[in-house]
């Protein structure tokens, strides 16, 4: 389960998100909000990317106090994914399996499903935003996370590629028990089994049925 | 045209001289710090009559103003491909004539150190019948400063930077890259002459330290001063790698890493970064230290850079502040190594380094450094 408790996030004055309890079973969550409303704040939050106040704790473990522990279990994937230019995917690749215990093998044939296996010893520079998006995505679900958070994961990957994404998010929902949490602008409800809505606005996030 | 002066100024020169506030600091120190008050002047004239005297000398120096030339190219040429300053290219509607003369305008201001010391050498030489000298350092640094104002012009002109033979094509690295060398990477990538000119300047002064310096009886100390520069002419490289690391490494903070390795891998790193100038000092055994004082050097090299970093995740930080917090905590350390404390300084000095890094690294958000120079 993922606890949200006492949560306030403020960029210098201006109060971004508040949410005071909030918690997630184990599911497929679809975080729906306006720009500006705070859904990629709340992530990288999870993520342990943005300080706060107050705690998240996932079945107990705290992110302020075990944050090593917690970020074993979480993953993330950001809307428009940032890496030095100089690194290769094979470079990230070996560094996430290797802080994340995961195995190269499966991280490569996931590169070589999405077809961007070819630009594998090529630097990021060199890469489109599709492609970049792509091996974010498929980063965020080597290891074995318990929750894994995508930030607009369907944005500037080709159709193909969202089948194929979807399709490996409902596998390792269904069959590995990974819960997820996905934001996007776009209804793909009927694609992807959702457990519940997170509506995120007014400044605070609050569970609704689908 | 006050404005186009007042717009170059901010977004070009005074940028330029924020970026390399630590190579000036040290530059500062290197010709006027190391002598004293008195003897300023005789130091100077000694100076440039050694330059005047030889050519090989004379040789020396033209290299190295074209050095700093293709210093002020690289930037500015890169400055003005940012795609923050694209507006710039709207002066391409004037006149040719007063697009060159505002490029001459930047370089003046960014090679204003040379030329000004250019002009006393010239004097010099004048006052000393030397005129072929003078003809000889005129004509390079001209040669110089019309090559780098047509660079300026063309890059502007085209927005392009391919038409620069000079682009100084540097072997990619192709090898397995460690994750605490990932600044050093990006150094190496974007900032290679600063990190080149910042290794060259600090070994020829470090070579002339050990050289030329002869102590009348054994003492650490000095050596230890002489550091002091040499970290302060890597104070620059730290901030741009601390932006770095803010704008392109803030996906592994959601990566399992503890915070002790993630600060022994800090420690790593300039470690490594300063290998050149910790092998080098060697050339001063025995005469300027010994074996056992060689761990307060090391201690010294690796404490001053990751406390320096680590200030850099305190929210109050920003590129104005951070050169004046350097400069004085460089000038106390100046007293403090006065006072002989030996290795438990540098040791203080890790630990300091140590507790900014624990408490300020996760609660660090990229918006406390707006000011940035680089931003």
């Amino acid at each position: 389960m993922l606890q949200f408790e006492q949560i306030e996030k403020y960029y210098g004055n201006h109060l971004a998100l508040q949410i005071s309890s909030l918690q997630l079973e184990k599911g497929l969550f679809w975080l729906k909000g306006e720009n500006g409303s705070g859904k990629t704040t709340m992530m990288k939050m999870v993520a342990g990317l943005h300080p706060f106040k107050g705690d998240i704790l996932l079945d107990g473990i705290s992110i302020k106090n075990s944050r090593n522990d917690f970020l074993k279990l979480v993953n993330f994937a950001e809307a428009e994914p940032i890496y030095p230019s100089f690194l290769t995917a094979k470079d990230l690749v070996e560094f996430y399996c290797s802080t994340k215990k995961a195995s190269i093998k499966e991280s490569i044939q996931m590169l070589k499903d999405l077809h961007i296996f070819d630009a594998y010893q090529n630097s990021v520079g060199s890469y489109s935003s599709g492609m970049l998006k792509k091996l974010s995505i498929a980063l965020a679900l080597v290891g074995n996370p318990q929750w894994i958070l995508l930030d607009e994961p369907l944005i500037t990957i080709d159709v193909a590629a969202v089948a194929l994404v979807c399709d490996w998010i409902n596998k390792m929902h269904q069959e590995l028990g990974i819960s997820f949490i996905i934001s996007s602008h776009q209804s793909f409800q009927n694609i992807l089994p959702f457990t519940a809505v997170i509506e995120v606005q007014n400044h605070t996030a609050t569970i609704q049925d689908k | 045209m006050r404005i186009i002066a007042k717009i170059l100024q901010s977004v070009l020169i005074n940028h330029f001289y924020k970026l390399n506030a630590g190579f000036f600091i040290f530059l500062f120190f290197l010709l006027f710090g190391v002598v004293r008050g008195g003897q300023l002047i005789e130091f100077h004239l000694g100076l440039i009559q050694a330059i005047l005297g030889g050519p090989l000398f004379l040789l020396i120096i033209i290299i190295l103003w074209g050095l700093y030339t293709l210093k002020c190219i690289n930037y500015i040429t890169k400055r003005l491909m940012e795609p923050g300053l694209s507006f710039l290219t709207c002066m391409n509607r004037l006149p040719r004539k007063q697009v060159w003369g505002w490029m001459c305008f930047v370089h003046f201001e960014v090679y204003f150190p040379v030329i000004s010391y250019v002009i006393i050498i010239i004097a010099v030489a004048i006052k000393a019948h030397q005129y072929q000298q003078a003809l000889i350092i005129f004509t390079a640094n001209l040669v110089f400063y019309i090559a780098a104002v047509r660079i300026y012009f063309k890059c502007l002109q085209l927005h392009s930077i391919d038409f620069i033979l000079l682009r100084f094509r540097f072997p990619t690295i192709q090898i397995i890259k460690p994750y605490f060398l990932y600044p050093l990477f990006f150094i190496w990538q974007e900032r290679k002459w600063m990190l080149l000119l910042t290794k060259l300047f600090t070994l020829i002064y470090l070579y002339g330290f050990i050289q030329f310096y002869e102590p009348y009886r054994y003492d650490i100390r000095p050596m230890l001063l002489s550091i002091i520069l040499v970290i302060a002419a890597h104070t620059t490289i730290i901030f741009q790698i601390r932006s770095f690391e803010t704008e392109f490494l803030l996906f592994s903070r959601n990566l399992p890493i503890s915070i002790w390795k993630r600060f022994f891998q800090m420690i790593g790193f300039y470690f490594v970064l300063l290998l050149p100038e910790l092998l080098f000092v060697w050339k001063g055994y025995p005469l300027h230290f010994n074996v056992l004082d060689y761990s307060q050097i090391v201690f010294m090299v690796i404490s001053l850079p990751a406390f320096f970093h680590a200030i850099l995740y305190t929210s109050i930080m920003n590129g104005d502040e951070y050169m004046k917090i350097v400069f004085a905590i460089l000038t106390a350390l100046f007293f403090l190594i006065l006072y002989d404390l030996g290795i438990l300084l540098f040791v203080f000095v890790v630990l300091l380094a140590l507790i900014f890094f624990y408490f300020h690294y996760y609660e660090f958000e990229k918006s406390n450094l707006v000011n940035s120079p680089k931003n």
